[in-house]
C-alpha cells in the first residue's frame, strides 16, 4: 500500500516555513531595526543628557526636563508607536516559539494579538491563516488546509514557503484520490492521481507510489493477458483420447464378458434401476449385479438405507454381495430353526458390531470430506486427504468383511432352512 | 541288489529322479497353468462389472475408482490394469497414467493375445500425450512473454522479469530435446546472460545425445564468461550426461504402479485449469504470500509442464527397458 508524507516531511515544512517566514519578513525586521536604534538613540540621548532625565518607561520619550524642575514628561507619539511596536514583536516572536513546539493553538492566540498590535503587518496578517492552516493539515483536513494557505498566500503573493505549501497540498489531495483508487484496485487511476500528485510536488513518496501502481498495472495486464492464452488450451471434453480400439473384451479377464446375462437372473434388467444422481435408484424386479451395486453406491451417497435393493430384487444367488440394513440383524424373519442356531447367532452379534463400526467409518469419513473440502490451504488439504484415503481403506475393509459375514450368514441360514430341513420334510 | 539297481532295472537314484521331476511339473503347472485359469472373486468380479457400467455410461473417473477397488481385491489380476488403463486413457490429460497402466498390464502379462493391440495403443497415447506437452510449452511461451517487463516486486520474486521467464522456457525446450525452440528463444532474449543460460542448456542436451561437433558450435555462441565455464563442465561430464539418461528398472508391475502413485498422481490439463482459475486456493495462497499474478500463473504453466515432460521422457526410457528385458520391438 502506498504510503503517504510522513511527519518528517510536515516539520520539514514548518522550519523551512518557519526560515522562509523569516526571509520574507525583512522590511518588518527593517522596521523593527529602525525602532530598536530609535530606542536606543533616544536612550543614549537620555543618558548621554543625565539631567534630562528620561521618565517612565517610555525609552525613546525623554525629552528636555525644565529648567529648575525634575517632573516626568508624557510619552510622545513617537515614544508609544515604538512602544506599540515593541509589543508587537514580544507577541509575534512568542507565537513562532509556540509555533516551534507544536503548540498551535498558542501560536495562534499570540500570533492575533500581534495581529491586533500591529494590524497592518504582512507577516502578522499572513501569520494567522497559516497557522489554521497548519492545524487543518494537521488534522488531514486538507480542503481547508489550502483555503487557509490560499489566505495567506493573497496577503504574501511571492513567499516561496506558502507557495511550496500549496503546491504540497495539492499533491496531498492527488494521492489521497491516489490512494482511494489504489484501495479499489484501479491501478490505472491511482497510477494517474500519484503522478499528478508528484507533477505537484516532487516528493519521493509519490515517485515510490508512481512505481508501484505502475508495477501493479503491468501486472494486471499481463495476468489478463496470460488468462486468455491459458483459456485458449483445448477443454479436457473435446481432446478426449481416443487410442487404440480397445474393449474390456480384449482383456479377457475373469469377470463375465456377457453384461446381460447377470449374476443375478438372465433377464435384461429393469432400466428403472438406472443409479439417479440425486436420489436412490428405484427398484427392479429383476436386476443384474451391476445394477444393484451401483444403485446402492448412489444410494449409499445419501445415507439411504440399502436393504431395499438387495431384499426387493431378486440378488440372492450365493456369492453375491449383500448389504444388511444397518442396526440389528432382523433374525425374526429367520425360522425358529435358524435362529436358535449359534453360528447364526455369533455370525449375526458380529455383524452388529460390523454394521457399528461401519457407521462410525462413514460418520468420521463423512466428517473428513467435509474437512478437506474446507481445507484453509493445499498443504492442508493434501495432509487431509492423505487421511481420508486411510479412513476409506478402512471403510472398505470394513465393508469387505461384512460382505463376507453376511455371506457366511446366508450360507448358514440357507443350510438350515433348505439344505438340512428338506431332507428332514422328505 | 547291486549298485542299488532293483530288480526291474531301475537305479533308485534314478526313480527318485524321475519321482523328483514329476512333481516339479505338477508344481509348475499349478504355478502356471492355475493362476491363468484362476477366477477372481465374486466380490472383485461385481466390482468390474460396476466399474464397466460406469465406463459405458462415460462416467470414467467412477470407473476408474471402481477398478482401483477391483485392483484392491484382486491385486494379481492383470486384466484389470487393462481395464485401468482404457478408462484412463478416456480421460484427457491422463495419458500418461493410460501408459503406464498397459505398461503395467503387458509387464504382468508380455504373451497377452492382445499385447499388440496394447502396444499400438501406448504409441497413440505417448503421441497425444507429446501434443499436449507441446501445446502446454507454446503456451507457456506465450505467457512468458506477456510477463512485464519490470522487476516484480513481492517475495521471492525479485529479479523475475520477461527475460528470465522466457530463458526458463528456453531451457525445458533444450530439456526435451527441441533444439530449434531452444535457440529461437536464446536469440530473442535481450539479455545476453540469460540468453548464455539457454544455451549452456542446449550444449547440455547435445552431449547428452553424442553431438559433440554441434555442442561445440553452440559454446562458440555464448557470451559471459561465467556461462562459458559452466559449459566447459558440461563437456567435462558428458559420459555422466549420457548414463544419466539410462534406466536400469521399469519391467514390473511394481515399476508402474510406483510411478502412478508419485509422479502420475493427478490429471494435468484438469490440475492446471483448476489452479489456473482465479478463485484456485493455490493462487490466492501464493497472491497472500506476495507473489505477484503474472508469475503464479507462469509459475503453474511451468510446474505442469516440467511435471508432465519429465514423466513422458520417464516412461519412454522404462517403456524401452521393458521392451528390450521382454525382446519386443
Amino acid at each position: 500500500m502506498p504510503a503517504r508524507p510522513g511527519r518528517e516531511w510536515m516539520e520539514m515544512k514548518i522550519w523551512s516555513g518557519s526560515n522562509l517566514r523569516n526571509h520574507g519578513c525583512v522590511p518588518f525586521c527593517r522596521a523593527m531595526t529602525v525602532a530598536i536604534l530609535c530606542v536606543l538613540s533616544s536612550c543614549a540621548w537620555g543618558q548621554s543628557q543625565k539631567d534630562q532625565v528620561c521618565q517612565g518607561g517610555y525609552g525613546g520619550g525623554c525629552g528636555t526636563a525644565p529648567s529648575g524642575r525634575n517632573e516626568p514628561r508624557q510619552p510622545s507619539a513617537r515614544d508609544l508607536e515604538v512602544e506599540r511596536h515593541n509589543q508587537g514583536i514580544h507577541e509575534y516572536n512568542a507565537a513562532v516559539d509556540a509555533y516551534r513546539r507544536g503548540d498551535y493553538a498558542t501560536a495562534l492566540d499570540l500570533y492575533q494579538q500581534a495581529l491586533a498590535t500591529l494590524p497592518h503587518d504582512p507577516d502578522c496578517l499572513a501569520a494567522v491563516p497559516r497557522t489554521r492552516a497548519v492545524m487543518a493539515y494537521k488534522k488531514g483536513d486538507y480542503a481547508t488546509a489550502l483555503d487557509y494557505y490560499q489566505q495567506a498566500l493573497a496577503v504574501l503573493p511571492r513567499a516561496r514557503y506558502l507557495l511550496d505549501a500549496v503546491a504540497s497540498i495539492h499533491g496531498m489531495m492527488a494521492a489521497q484520490q491516489g490512494q482511494a483508487a489504489w484501495n479499489r484496485n484501479d491501478f490505472a487511476a491511482a497510477l494517474a492521481f500519484y503522478q499528478q500528485a508528484f507533477a505537484y510536488y516532487p516528493d519521493n513518496t509519490w515517485r515510490d507510489n508512481i512505481a508501484l501502481a505502475q508495477n501493479a498495472l503491468d501486472n494486471k495486464t499481463a495476468s489478463g493477458k496470460i488468462q486468455r492464452i491459458v483459456d485458449s488450451l483445448p477443454k479436457p471434453d473435446a481432446q478426449t483420447s481416443k487410442a487404440g480400439n480397445l474393449s474390456f473384451d480384449d482383456f479377457g479377464g475373469s469377470a463375465p464378458a456377457n453384461t446381460k446375462k447377470g449374476l443375478f437372473g438372465t433377464n435384461v434388467s429393469d432400466p428403472k434401476l438406472v443409479a439417479r444422481a440425486t436420489e436412490p435408484a428405484t427398484v427392479g424386479t429383476d436386476t443384474k449385479a451391476g445394477d444393484q451395486l451401483l444403485s446402492a453406491a448412489k444410494t449409499a451417497e445419501h445415507g439411504d438405507d440399502l436393504t431395499p435393493n438387495y431384499d426387493k430384487g431378486t440378488g440372492v444367488k450365493e456369492g453375491s454381495l449383500v448389504f444388511l440394513k444397518s442396526g440389528a440383524v432382523d433374525l425374526s424373519t429367520f425360522s425358529a430353526r435358524a435362529r436358535e442356531d449359534t453360528e447364526i447367532i455369533s455370525t449375526a452379534k458380529v455383524l452388529d458390531e460390523l454394521e457399528s463400526e461401519r457407521s462410525q467409518l462413514e460418520r468420521e469419513r463423512d466428517a473428513l470430506t467435509k474437512k478437506r473440502n474446507a481445507a484453509p490451504s493445499k498443504a492442508a488439504m493434501k495432509k487431509i486427504t492423505k487421511e481420508l484415503d486411510q479412513k476409506e481403506a478402512e471403510y472398505q475393509l470394513n465393508l469387505a468383511v461384512i460382505s463376507a459375514e453376511s455371506q457366511k450368514l446366508e450360507k448358514r441360514h440357507r443350510e438350515i432352512d433348505t439344505v438340512v430341513e428338506a431332507p428332514k420334510a422328505k | 541288489m547291486r549298485n542299488g539297481r532293483s530288480e526291474n532295472g531301475e537305479c533308485a537314484k534314478e526313480v527318485e529322479l524321475r519321482n523328483r521331476f514329476v512333481l516339479l511339473m505338477a508344481v509348475f503347472l499349478v504355478c502356471t497353468v492355475v493362476p491363468a485359469v484362476a477366477q477372481l472373486s465374486s466380490e472383485a468380479q461385481l466390482v468390474i462389472q460396476v466399474g464397466k457400467d460406469a465406463a459405458q455410461q462415460k462416467d470414467y473417473l467412477a470407473a476408474i475408482r471402481y477398478f482401483e477397488q477391483a485392483r484392491v481385491l484382486a491385486p494379481n489380476a492383470p486384466e484389470i490394469y487393462g481395464y485401468l488403463g482404457l478408462v484412463e486413457s478416456k480421460v484427457s490429460g491422463r495419458e500418461l497414467r493410460a501408459v503406464a497402466w498397459y505398461a503395467a498390464y503387458l509387464a504382468a502379462n508380455p504373451k497377452a493375445d492382445n499385447a499388440a493391440a496394447v502396444e499400438a495403443a501406448i504409441v497413440e497415447l505417448l503421441k497425444t500425450s507429446g501434443n499436449n506437452i507441446s501445446t502446454l510449452m507454446r503456451t507457456w511461451e506465450a505467457a512468458a512473454a506477456s510477463m512485464p517487463d519490470s522487476a516484480d516486486r513481492g517475495p521471492h520474486t525479485n529479479g523475475w522479469r520477461r527475460d528470465f521467464s522466457r530463458e526458463e522456457v528456453g531451457e525445458w525446450y533444450a530439456s526435451y530435446g527441441s533444439i530449434e525452440d531452444a535457440r529461437r528463444i536464446a536469440n530473442s532474449i535481450p539479455n545476453p546472460y540469460m540468453a548464455d543460460g539457454v544455451l549452456v542448456q542446449i550444449i547440455s542436451t547435445q552431449l547428452r545425445s553424442g553431438d559433440r561437433e554441434g555442442a561445440k558450435r553452440t559454446f562458440k555462441l555464448i557470451h559471459d564468461a561465467t556461462s562459458k565455464e559452466s559449459a566447459k563442465e558440461k563437456f567435462d561430464h558428458a559420459e555422466k550426461l549420457r548414463n544419466d539418461d539410462e534406466v536400469t528398472s521399469g519391467a514390473a508391475v511394481d515399476d508402474w504402479t510406483q510411478l502412478l502413485e508419485g509422479g502420475l498422481r493427478g490429471e494435468m490439463f484438469t490440475d492446471l485449469s483448476a489452479s489456473m482459475h482465479p478463485s484456485s486456493t493455490d493462487r490466492s495462497d501464493l497472491l497472500a504470500s506476495g507473489y505477484s499474478e503474472p508469475w503464479i500463473m507462469v509459475g503453474q504453466l511451468s510446474y505442469v509442464a516440467n511435471n508432465l515432460g519429465s514423466m513422458q521422457r520417464k516412461i519412454t526410457r522404462m517403456l524401452k527397458v521393458q521392451a528390450a528385458q521382454q525382446g519386443t520391438p
